[in-house]
């Protein structure tokens, strides 16, 4: 998995890659939340599969958690990308590109660019990414508004 | 983590707060990929 030479702020701003939704920035460019394309199954099954799931690793002498958004296969894919939130070196996140097409868009004029989607957070920062936040899963599936 | 999934009649649409949410409307609701999108594709 390598890792982009551009924060996700950068990335996002000056349209290297698009998204599906509006993603939320604070001042420092860390990323307090996102919109996504999401169905009540496909939310469902992720949960039952227990997909959204948190790990603790060691990188860079440096201790990470790491929250998955997705199957495990599709979040450590080596297709993958690292991208940093800014030039500080505690939060990551691992997006996946995917051809416009592939969730039914077309853009007009046709245009090379790929979609970002989010898979995974990669935090070593507890202030601003709780560890205990991280672990206490609060789902809500609202229908009908 | 709070992840919201919220189903409406025209879209299928998620939240993921990486930080606990401190309001009951955190967000902005704008289609950035939908503006893109070309129209007579629909």
């Amino acid at each position: 998995m390598s890792m982009l030479p551009y924060s996700f702020r950068s990335g996002y701003e000056q349209e290297k890659f698009e998204t599906e939704y509006g993603v939320d920035f604070d001042h420092s460019g860390y990323i307090t939340g996102y919109e996504i394309g999401l169905s009540p199954t496909q939310f469902i099954k992720l949960i039952k599969s227990q997909s959204y799931r948190l790990y603790e690793s060691v990188w860079k002498n440096q201790t990470y958690h790491i929250f998955l958004f997705d199957d495990y296969d599709s979040v450590f894919s080596e297709n993958n990308r690292i991208c940093p939130m800014n030039q500080k070196d505690d939060a990551y996140l691992m997006i996946q590109y995917v051809e416009p097409a592939a969730l039914g868009a077309t853009f007009y004029p046709s245009e090379e660019k790929k979609i970002a989607l989010i898979k995974g957070l990669i935090s070593a920062n507890p202030e601003l990414y709780p560890l205990r936040y991280l672990m206490h899963p609060d789902f809500e599936l609202i229908e009908d508004i | 983590m709070k992840i919201t999934c919220m189903e409406s009649d025209y879209a299928h649409i998620g939240y993921v707060y990486l930080q606990p949410p401190s309001g009951n409307i955190p967000h902005q609701t704008n289609s950035k990929l939908n503006q893109s999108i070309d129209n007579s594709q629909i």
